[in-house]
Protein backbone atom coordinates (compact mmCIF):
# COMPACT_ATOMS: atom_id res chain seq x y z
CA UNK A 1 0.00 0.00 0.00
CA UNK A 2 1.35 3.34 -0.98
CA UNK A 3 1.79 5.85 1.81
CA UNK A 4 -0.59 8.18 0.08
CA UNK A 5 -3.31 5.58 0.39
CA UNK A 6 -2.40 5.01 4.03
CA UNK A 7 -2.64 8.74 4.56
CA UNK A 8 -6.05 8.91 2.93
CA UNK A 9 -7.21 6.03 5.13
CA UNK A 10 -5.98 7.77 8.25
CA UNK A 11 -7.65 11.00 7.20
CA UNK A 12 -10.82 9.09 6.50
CA UNK A 13 -10.75 7.45 9.93
CA UNK A 14 -10.11 10.73 11.69
CA UNK A 15 -12.38 13.09 9.82
CA UNK A 16 -15.13 11.06 8.22
CA UNK A 17 -18.75 11.70 9.10
CA UNK A 18 -20.27 8.30 9.81
CA UNK A 19 -23.63 9.10 8.20
CA UNK A 20 -22.04 10.29 4.95
CA UNK A 21 -22.57 7.10 3.07
CA UNK A 22 -26.12 6.54 4.34
CA UNK A 23 -27.05 10.05 3.24
CA UNK A 24 -25.47 9.53 -0.14
CA UNK A 25 -27.44 6.34 -0.68
CA UNK A 26 -30.68 7.99 0.47
CA UNK A 27 -30.11 10.77 -2.07
CA UNK A 28 -29.41 8.23 -4.78
CA UNK A 29 -32.63 6.35 -4.09
CA UNK A 30 -34.63 9.59 -3.98
CA UNK A 31 -33.22 10.68 -7.36
CA UNK A 32 -34.01 7.35 -8.98
CA UNK A 33 -37.46 7.39 -7.47
CA UNK A 34 -38.14 10.92 -8.78
CA UNK A 35 -36.96 9.90 -12.23
CA UNK A 36 -39.22 6.86 -12.20
CA UNK A 37 -42.15 9.03 -11.17
CA UNK A 38 -41.32 11.42 -13.98
CA UNK A 39 -41.39 8.38 -16.32
CA UNK A 40 -44.99 7.89 -15.23
CA UNK A 41 -44.68 5.28 -12.44
CA UNK A 42 -46.84 5.34 -9.37
CA UNK A 43 -44.95 6.43 -6.25
CA UNK A 44 -44.88 2.97 -4.68
CA UNK A 45 -43.82 1.31 -7.89
CA UNK A 46 -41.16 3.99 -8.41
CA UNK A 47 -39.75 3.35 -4.94
CA UNK A 48 -39.67 -0.44 -5.43
CA UNK A 49 -38.03 -0.08 -8.80
CA UNK A 50 -35.37 2.25 -7.38
CA UNK A 51 -34.58 -0.21 -4.62
CA UNK A 52 -34.42 -3.13 -7.02
CA UNK A 53 -31.98 -1.32 -9.25
CA UNK A 54 -29.87 -0.35 -6.29
CA UNK A 55 -29.63 -3.79 -4.68
CA UNK A 56 -29.12 -4.47 -1.00
CA UNK A 57 -28.56 -1.16 0.79
CA UNK A 58 -27.08 -2.58 3.99
CA UNK A 59 -24.62 -4.79 2.18
CA UNK A 60 -23.62 -1.89 -0.06
CA UNK A 61 -22.91 0.22 3.00
CA UNK A 62 -20.92 -2.58 4.56
CA UNK A 63 -18.91 -3.30 1.44
CA UNK A 64 -18.20 0.40 0.93
CA UNK A 65 -16.95 0.76 4.49
CA UNK A 66 -14.96 -2.47 4.19
CA UNK A 67 -13.12 -0.84 1.31
CA UNK A 68 -11.36 0.97 4.11
CA UNK A 69 -10.71 -2.42 5.66
CA UNK A 70 -9.72 -1.17 9.00
CA UNK A 71 -12.53 -2.77 10.91
CA UNK A 72 -10.10 -3.85 13.61
CA UNK A 73 -8.75 -0.35 13.95
CA UNK A 74 -12.27 1.00 13.90
CA UNK A 75 -13.22 -1.25 16.81
CA UNK A 76 -10.08 -0.23 18.61
CA UNK A 77 -10.87 3.43 18.05
CA UNK A 78 -14.32 2.94 19.54
CA UNK A 79 -12.88 1.02 22.49
CA UNK A 80 -10.37 3.77 23.17
CA UNK A 81 -13.01 6.46 22.85
CA UNK A 82 -15.24 4.54 25.24
CA UNK A 83 -12.36 4.03 27.67
CA UNK A 84 -11.48 7.72 27.63
CA UNK A 85 -15.11 8.70 28.25
CA UNK A 86 -15.27 6.34 31.22
CA UNK A 87 -12.00 7.65 32.64
CA UNK A 88 -13.14 11.25 32.32
CA UNK A 89 -16.35 10.39 34.09
CA UNK A 90 -14.48 8.77 36.98
CA UNK A 91 -11.15 10.57 37.64
CA UNK A 92 -10.48 8.71 40.92
CA UNK A 93 -10.66 5.38 39.20
CA UNK A 94 -8.58 6.80 36.36
CA UNK A 95 -5.85 7.85 38.79
CA UNK A 96 -5.77 4.43 40.43
CA UNK A 97 -5.69 2.70 37.06
CA UNK A 98 -2.84 4.87 35.82
CA UNK A 99 -0.90 4.39 39.04
CA UNK A 100 -1.42 0.62 38.91
CA UNK A 101 -0.18 0.50 35.35
CA UNK A 102 2.80 2.69 36.20
CA UNK A 103 3.79 0.48 39.13
CA UNK A 104 3.22 -2.66 37.12
CA UNK A 105 5.34 -1.48 34.24
CA UNK A 106 8.01 -0.18 36.60
CA UNK A 107 8.20 -3.42 38.57
CA UNK A 108 8.38 -5.50 35.41
CA UNK A 109 11.10 -3.32 33.97
CA UNK A 110 13.11 -3.54 37.18
CA UNK A 111 12.78 -7.32 37.41
CA UNK A 112 13.61 -7.73 33.77
CA UNK A 113 16.74 -5.60 34.07
CA UNK A 114 17.95 -7.74 36.95
CA UNK A 115 17.02 -11.04 35.35
CA UNK A 116 18.57 -9.90 32.10
CA UNK A 117 21.83 -8.91 33.78
CA UNK A 118 21.99 -11.89 36.10
CA UNK A 119 20.53 -14.80 34.20
CA UNK A 120 20.23 -14.06 30.52
CA UNK A 121 23.47 -12.35 29.63
CA UNK A 122 26.44 -14.64 29.16
CA UNK A 123 29.32 -14.30 31.60
CA UNK A 124 30.91 -10.89 31.18
CA UNK A 125 34.28 -12.54 30.61
CA UNK A 126 36.08 -13.41 27.42
CA UNK A 127 35.39 -16.94 26.07
CA UNK A 128 32.86 -17.71 28.82
CA UNK A 129 32.12 -21.15 27.39
CA UNK A 130 35.66 -22.30 28.06
CA UNK A 131 35.59 -21.23 31.71
CA UNK A 132 35.00 -23.91 34.33
CA UNK A 133 35.02 -23.99 38.08
CA UNK A 134 36.95 -26.85 39.70
CA UNK A 135 36.03 -28.41 43.03
CA UNK A 136 37.05 -31.54 44.92
CA UNK A 137 35.23 -34.49 46.41
CA UNK A 138 35.95 -35.82 49.90
CA UNK A 139 35.18 -38.93 51.89
CA UNK A 140 31.99 -37.16 52.92
CA UNK A 141 29.40 -36.70 50.16
CA UNK A 142 29.24 -33.44 48.22
CA UNK A 143 31.89 -31.27 46.59
CA UNK A 144 34.25 -28.83 48.28
CA UNK A 145 36.58 -26.01 47.41
CA UNK A 146 40.05 -26.99 46.33
CA UNK A 147 43.19 -27.72 48.34
CA UNK A 148 45.88 -25.20 47.29
CA UNK A 149 48.68 -27.77 47.10
CA UNK A 150 46.49 -29.99 44.90
CA UNK A 151 45.80 -26.93 42.80
CA UNK A 152 49.51 -26.30 42.19
CA UNK A 153 49.86 -29.90 41.00
CA UNK A 154 46.88 -29.51 38.68
CA UNK A 155 48.35 -26.33 37.32
CA UNK A 156 51.72 -27.94 36.68
CA UNK A 157 50.52 -31.27 35.28
CA UNK A 158 47.27 -30.68 33.34
CA UNK A 159 47.24 -30.92 29.55
CA UNK A 160 43.75 -29.60 28.80
CA UNK A 161 43.82 -26.06 30.20
CA UNK A 162 45.12 -22.93 28.60
CA UNK A 163 45.40 -21.43 32.09
CA UNK A 164 44.12 -21.91 35.61
CA UNK A 165 43.77 -19.43 38.42
CA UNK A 166 42.95 -19.54 42.11
CA UNK A 167 41.32 -17.05 44.47
CA UNK A 168 40.33 -16.90 48.12
CA UNK A 169 36.98 -16.29 49.78
CA UNK A 170 36.25 -12.62 50.22
CA UNK A 171 36.95 -11.35 53.74
CA UNK A 172 36.61 -8.01 55.47
CA UNK A 173 39.71 -6.11 56.49
CA UNK A 174 40.08 -2.73 58.12
CA UNK A 175 41.41 -0.17 55.76
CA UNK A 176 43.35 2.87 56.87
CA UNK A 177 44.54 5.02 54.06
CA UNK A 178 44.80 8.58 52.92
CA UNK A 179 41.16 9.07 53.90
CA UNK A 180 38.88 7.92 56.70
CA UNK A 181 39.09 4.29 57.89
CA UNK A 182 36.68 1.84 56.27
CA UNK A 183 35.84 -1.82 55.99
CA UNK A 184 37.09 -3.32 52.75
CA UNK A 185 36.01 -6.68 51.34
CA UNK A 186 39.28 -8.22 50.16
CA UNK A 187 39.81 -11.16 47.82
CA UNK A 188 43.24 -12.68 47.34
CA UNK A 189 43.97 -13.88 43.83
CA UNK A 190 46.68 -15.46 41.74
CA UNK A 191 48.40 -12.85 39.56
CA UNK A 192 46.87 -14.22 36.33
CA UNK A 193 43.29 -13.92 37.69
CA UNK A 194 42.23 -10.93 35.58
CA UNK A 195 44.18 -12.04 32.53
CA UNK A 196 42.38 -15.39 32.55
CA UNK A 197 38.97 -13.70 32.80
CA UNK A 198 39.97 -11.28 30.07
CA UNK A 199 39.30 -8.16 32.14
CA UNK A 200 41.62 -5.14 32.05
CA UNK A 201 41.57 -2.37 34.65
CA UNK A 202 39.86 0.88 33.72
CA UNK A 203 42.75 2.87 35.21
CA UNK A 204 46.26 1.88 36.18
CA UNK A 205 47.54 -1.64 35.56
CA UNK A 206 46.70 -5.21 36.48
CA UNK A 207 48.80 -7.70 38.44
CA UNK A 208 51.83 -8.87 36.48
CA UNK A 209 53.34 -12.34 36.32
CA UNK A 210 55.46 -13.02 39.39
CA UNK A 211 53.77 -10.41 41.56
CA UNK A 212 52.00 -13.10 43.57
CA UNK A 213 54.95 -13.97 45.81
CA UNK A 214 56.05 -12.54 49.15
CA UNK A 215 58.02 -9.35 48.77
CA UNK A 216 56.24 -8.28 45.59
CA UNK A 217 52.61 -8.84 46.44
CA UNK A 218 51.81 -5.73 48.52
CA UNK A 219 49.84 -4.18 45.71
CA UNK A 220 46.09 -3.74 45.33
CA UNK A 221 43.41 -3.24 42.70
CA UNK A 222 40.21 -1.38 43.67
CA UNK A 223 36.66 -1.97 42.53
CA UNK A 224 35.17 0.98 40.70
CA UNK A 225 32.53 1.57 43.38
CA UNK A 226 35.06 1.45 46.20
CA UNK A 227 37.34 3.84 44.31
CA UNK A 228 34.46 6.30 43.82
CA UNK A 229 33.36 6.03 47.42
CA UNK A 230 36.69 6.24 49.21
CA UNK A 231 39.02 7.90 46.74
CA UNK A 232 36.57 10.31 45.12
CA UNK A 233 37.14 8.67 41.76
CA UNK A 234 40.47 10.48 41.42
CA UNK A 235 43.25 8.98 39.34
CA UNK A 236 45.57 10.28 42.03
CA UNK A 237 44.48 7.23 44.02
CA UNK A 238 46.87 5.14 41.95
CA UNK A 239 50.22 4.97 43.64
CA UNK A 240 48.72 5.81 47.05
CA UNK A 241 49.34 3.51 49.94
CA UNK A 242 46.50 1.89 51.86
CA UNK A 243 46.69 -0.20 55.00
CA UNK A 244 44.67 -3.37 55.10
CA UNK A 245 44.68 -4.86 58.60
CA UNK A 246 47.87 -2.88 59.23
CA UNK A 247 49.69 -4.21 56.18
CA UNK A 248 50.65 -1.64 53.61
CA UNK A 249 49.60 -2.05 49.96
CA UNK A 250 50.14 0.22 46.97
CA UNK A 251 47.10 0.88 44.79
CA UNK A 252 48.03 0.05 41.19
CA UNK A 253 44.70 0.19 39.40
CA UNK A 254 40.92 0.36 39.31
CA UNK A 255 38.65 -2.27 37.75
CA UNK A 256 35.80 -1.33 35.38
CA UNK A 257 32.38 -0.48 36.89
CA UNK A 258 30.83 -3.60 35.39
CA UNK A 259 33.30 -5.98 36.99
CA UNK A 260 32.09 -7.64 40.18
CA UNK A 261 33.79 -10.96 40.70
CA UNK A 262 33.63 -12.35 43.28
CA UNK A 263 30.57 -10.21 43.62
CA UNK A 264 31.15 -8.24 46.82
CA UNK A 265 34.87 -7.57 46.41
CA UNK A 266 36.18 -4.04 47.08
CA UNK A 267 39.89 -4.77 46.85
CA UNK A 268 41.86 -7.53 45.10
CA UNK A 269 45.38 -8.36 46.32
CA UNK A 270 47.80 -11.07 45.15
CA UNK A 271 48.45 -14.27 47.08
CA UNK A 272 51.84 -15.38 48.20
CA UNK A 273 51.89 -18.46 46.00
CA UNK A 274 55.03 -19.70 47.80
CA UNK A 275 53.39 -19.34 51.21
CA UNK A 276 52.86 -22.07 53.75
CA UNK A 277 49.19 -22.44 52.80
CA UNK A 278 50.08 -23.63 49.33
CA UNK A 279 52.13 -26.50 50.75
CA UNK A 280 49.58 -28.05 53.11
CA UNK A 281 47.31 -30.89 51.93
CA UNK A 282 44.07 -32.03 53.48
CA UNK A 283 42.24 -28.72 53.79
CA UNK A 284 39.86 -27.27 51.20
CA UNK A 285 39.42 -23.55 50.99
CA UNK A 286 40.31 -22.16 47.60
CA UNK A 287 38.30 -21.33 44.53
CA UNK A 288 39.70 -22.48 41.21
CA UNK A 289 38.77 -21.41 37.71
CA UNK A 290 40.21 -22.99 34.60
CA UNK A 291 40.13 -21.88 31.01
CA UNK A 292 40.01 -24.98 28.83
CA UNK A 293 42.06 -25.09 25.66
CA UNK A 294 40.07 -24.47 22.50
CA UNK A 295 38.25 -27.63 21.40
CA UNK A 296 38.58 -29.40 24.76
CA UNK A 297 35.31 -30.68 26.20
CA UNK A 298 34.30 -30.50 29.85
CA UNK A 299 34.58 -34.29 30.06
CA UNK A 300 38.11 -34.37 28.63
CA UNK A 301 39.19 -31.70 31.11
CA UNK A 302 37.55 -33.59 33.95
CA UNK A 303 39.34 -36.85 33.00
CA UNK A 304 42.62 -34.95 32.81
CA UNK A 305 42.32 -33.50 36.33
CA UNK A 306 40.91 -36.75 37.68
CA UNK A 307 44.04 -38.57 36.45
CA UNK A 308 46.18 -36.12 38.43
CA UNK A 309 43.88 -36.50 41.46
CA UNK A 310 44.24 -40.30 41.37
CA UNK A 311 48.04 -40.03 41.28
CA UNK A 312 47.93 -37.62 44.22
CA UNK A 313 45.60 -39.99 46.07
CA UNK A 314 48.23 -42.74 45.77
CA UNK A 315 51.02 -40.36 46.71
CA UNK A 316 49.21 -38.92 49.77
CA UNK A 317 46.81 -41.68 50.84
CA UNK A 318 45.96 -39.99 54.15
CA UNK A 319 45.30 -36.40 53.08
CA UNK A 320 43.92 -37.17 49.63
CA UNK A 321 41.73 -40.22 50.21
CA UNK A 322 38.77 -39.93 47.80
CA UNK A 323 39.82 -36.38 46.90
CA UNK A 324 38.97 -36.13 43.19
CA UNK A 325 38.60 -33.15 40.91
CA UNK A 326 35.14 -32.25 39.59
CA UNK A 327 34.31 -29.50 37.10
CA UNK A 328 31.31 -27.24 36.54
CA UNK A 329 30.70 -24.65 33.85
CA UNK A 330 31.53 -21.31 35.45
CA UNK A 331 28.16 -19.83 34.50
CA UNK A 332 26.46 -22.22 36.95
CA UNK A 333 28.46 -20.75 39.80
CA UNK A 334 27.91 -17.24 38.49
CA UNK A 335 24.16 -17.71 38.52
CA UNK A 336 24.17 -19.26 41.95
CA UNK A 337 26.29 -16.48 43.39
CA UNK A 338 24.51 -13.57 41.73
CA UNK A 339 21.10 -15.17 42.08
CA UNK A 340 21.38 -15.54 45.84
CA UNK A 341 21.93 -11.81 46.08
CA UNK A 342 18.40 -11.10 45.00
CA UNK A 343 15.40 -12.95 46.31
CA UNK A 344 13.27 -12.48 43.25
CA UNK A 345 15.96 -13.96 41.10
CA UNK A 346 16.61 -16.92 43.31
CA UNK A 347 12.87 -17.53 43.46
CA UNK A 348 12.72 -17.31 39.71
CA UNK A 349 15.81 -19.45 39.41
CA UNK A 350 14.29 -22.19 41.55
CA UNK A 351 11.07 -21.96 39.60
CA UNK A 352 12.80 -22.19 36.25
CA UNK A 353 15.32 -24.92 36.98
CA UNK B 1 -35.64 -11.68 -21.95
CA UNK B 2 -32.71 -10.08 -20.15
CA UNK B 3 -29.74 -10.17 -22.50
CA UNK B 4 -27.68 -7.71 -20.50
CA UNK B 5 -24.20 -8.90 -19.51
CA UNK B 6 -22.54 -8.88 -16.11
CA UNK B 7 -19.48 -6.69 -15.69
CA UNK B 8 -16.05 -8.27 -15.67
CA UNK B 9 -14.27 -7.60 -12.39
CA UNK B 10 -12.44 -4.30 -12.53
CA UNK B 11 -14.38 -3.01 -15.51
CA UNK B 12 -16.65 -0.91 -13.33
CA UNK B 13 -13.66 1.14 -12.11
CA UNK B 14 -12.73 2.05 -15.65
CA UNK B 15 -16.32 2.87 -16.55
CA UNK B 16 -16.60 5.22 -13.59
CA UNK B 17 -13.35 6.96 -14.49
CA UNK B 18 -14.55 7.26 -18.08
CA UNK B 19 -17.85 8.79 -16.95
CA UNK B 20 -16.07 11.35 -14.83
CA UNK B 21 -13.94 12.42 -17.75
CA UNK B 22 -16.73 14.82 -18.76
CA UNK B 23 -16.84 16.48 -15.38
CA UNK B 24 -17.89 15.90 -11.78
CA UNK B 25 -20.93 13.72 -11.14
CA UNK B 26 -22.79 12.22 -8.20
CA UNK B 27 -23.37 8.49 -7.69
CA UNK B 28 -26.77 8.42 -9.29
CA UNK B 29 -25.54 10.44 -12.26
CA UNK B 30 -22.64 8.03 -12.76
CA UNK B 31 -25.02 5.06 -12.73
CA UNK B 32 -27.27 6.70 -15.28
CA UNK B 33 -24.35 7.66 -17.52
CA UNK B 34 -23.03 4.12 -17.61
CA UNK B 35 -26.46 2.79 -18.46
CA UNK B 36 -26.89 5.40 -21.18
CA UNK B 37 -23.43 4.93 -22.67
CA UNK B 38 -23.80 1.16 -22.87
CA UNK B 39 -27.35 1.58 -24.15
CA UNK B 40 -28.52 -0.48 -21.20
CA UNK B 41 -26.44 -3.47 -22.32
CA UNK B 42 -24.45 -3.58 -19.09
CA UNK B 43 -26.06 -4.80 -15.93
CA UNK B 44 -24.91 -2.41 -13.22
CA UNK B 45 -26.45 -2.79 -9.81
CA UNK B 46 -26.43 0.77 -8.57
CA UNK B 47 -25.31 -0.36 -5.11
CA UNK B 48 -22.12 -1.86 -6.49
CA UNK B 49 -21.04 1.64 -7.51
CA UNK B 50 -20.40 2.77 -3.96
CA UNK B 51 -17.74 0.24 -2.92
CA UNK B 52 -16.06 0.94 -6.26
CA UNK B 53 -16.13 4.71 -5.59
CA UNK B 54 -14.54 4.17 -2.18
CA UNK B 55 -11.84 2.07 -3.83
CA UNK B 56 -11.11 4.80 -6.38
CA UNK B 57 -11.02 7.43 -3.63
CA UNK B 58 -8.43 5.35 -1.80
CA UNK B 59 -6.29 5.03 -4.88
CA UNK B 60 -6.41 8.79 -5.23
CA UNK B 61 -7.91 8.58 -8.72
CA UNK B 62 -10.99 10.59 -7.76
CA UNK B 63 -11.92 13.09 -5.05
CA UNK B 64 -15.30 13.72 -3.47
CA UNK B 65 -17.07 16.84 -2.19
CA UNK B 66 -20.61 17.67 -1.21
CA UNK B 67 -22.53 19.91 -3.60
CA UNK B 68 -26.04 20.78 -4.72
CA UNK B 69 -27.66 18.84 -7.55
CA UNK B 70 -29.72 20.27 -10.43
CA UNK B 71 -32.93 19.79 -8.48
CA UNK B 72 -31.53 21.38 -5.36
CA UNK B 73 -30.60 18.21 -3.51
CA UNK B 74 -27.47 17.83 -1.42
CA UNK B 75 -25.33 15.24 -3.19
CA UNK B 76 -21.76 14.06 -3.13
CA UNK B 77 -19.92 14.87 -6.34
CA UNK B 78 -16.96 12.84 -7.57
CA UNK B 79 -14.23 14.40 -9.66
CA UNK B 80 -11.37 12.85 -11.64
CA UNK B 81 -7.84 13.67 -10.41
CA UNK B 82 -4.76 13.96 -12.60
CA UNK B 83 -3.70 10.50 -11.42
CA UNK B 84 -7.17 9.23 -12.30
CA UNK B 85 -6.85 10.67 -15.78
CA UNK B 86 -3.51 8.89 -16.29
CA UNK B 87 -5.03 5.69 -14.96
CA UNK B 88 -7.91 5.95 -17.41
CA UNK B 89 -5.56 6.35 -20.36
CA UNK B 90 -3.49 3.36 -19.27
CA UNK B 91 -6.56 1.23 -18.59
CA UNK B 92 -8.16 2.12 -21.90
CA UNK B 93 -5.18 0.95 -23.92
CA UNK B 94 -4.88 -2.13 -21.72
CA UNK B 95 -8.54 -2.85 -22.32
CA UNK B 96 -8.08 -2.48 -26.08
CA UNK B 97 -5.24 -4.97 -26.05
CA UNK B 98 -7.32 -7.35 -23.92
CA UNK B 99 -10.27 -7.18 -26.27
CA UNK B 100 -8.06 -7.66 -29.31
CA UNK B 101 -6.36 -10.66 -27.73
CA UNK B 102 -9.58 -12.34 -26.66
CA UNK B 103 -11.17 -11.65 -29.99
CA UNK B 104 -8.14 -13.10 -31.76
CA UNK B 105 -8.49 -16.29 -29.81
CA UNK B 106 -12.23 -16.60 -30.26
CA UNK B 107 -12.49 -15.85 -33.98
CA UNK B 108 -10.85 -19.01 -35.43
CA UNK B 109 -13.22 -21.13 -33.35
CA UNK B 110 -16.10 -19.31 -34.97
CA UNK B 111 -14.71 -20.00 -38.43
CA UNK B 112 -14.20 -23.69 -37.66
CA UNK B 113 -17.72 -23.99 -36.40
CA UNK B 114 -19.05 -22.05 -39.36
CA UNK B 115 -17.01 -24.12 -41.82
Amino acid sequence: MSWRRTLSKVRFLLWRRPDDLAEEIRTHLAMEEAENVADGMRLEEARDQARRRFGNVTSTEERSRDMWTWTVLETLRMDIAYGLRQLRRNPGFAAVAVLTLALGIGANTAIFSVVNAVLLQPLPFSDPDRLVEARETEEAPGTYPVNPADYLDWQAQNRTFEATTVFSWTGNRNMAGPNEPAAAAVTEVQANFFKLLGIAPTAGRSFAKGEDVAGRNRIALLSYGFWQQHFGGKTGAIGKTVELDAERYTVIGVMPPSFHFPSTTDVWVPFDMNGKNFKTRGNHGYNVIGKMKRGVTLEQARQDLLGISLRLEKQFPDANSKVHAVLFPLKDRWWAERGSGCWCCSALWRWCF
Amino acid sequence: MDDRVDLIYGALDVLILRTLQWGPAHGHGIAKSIERMSEDALKVEHGSLYPALQRLLQEGWITAAWGISDNNQRAKYYRLTAAGRRKLTAETSRWDRFVRAVTGVLRPAEIEEGG
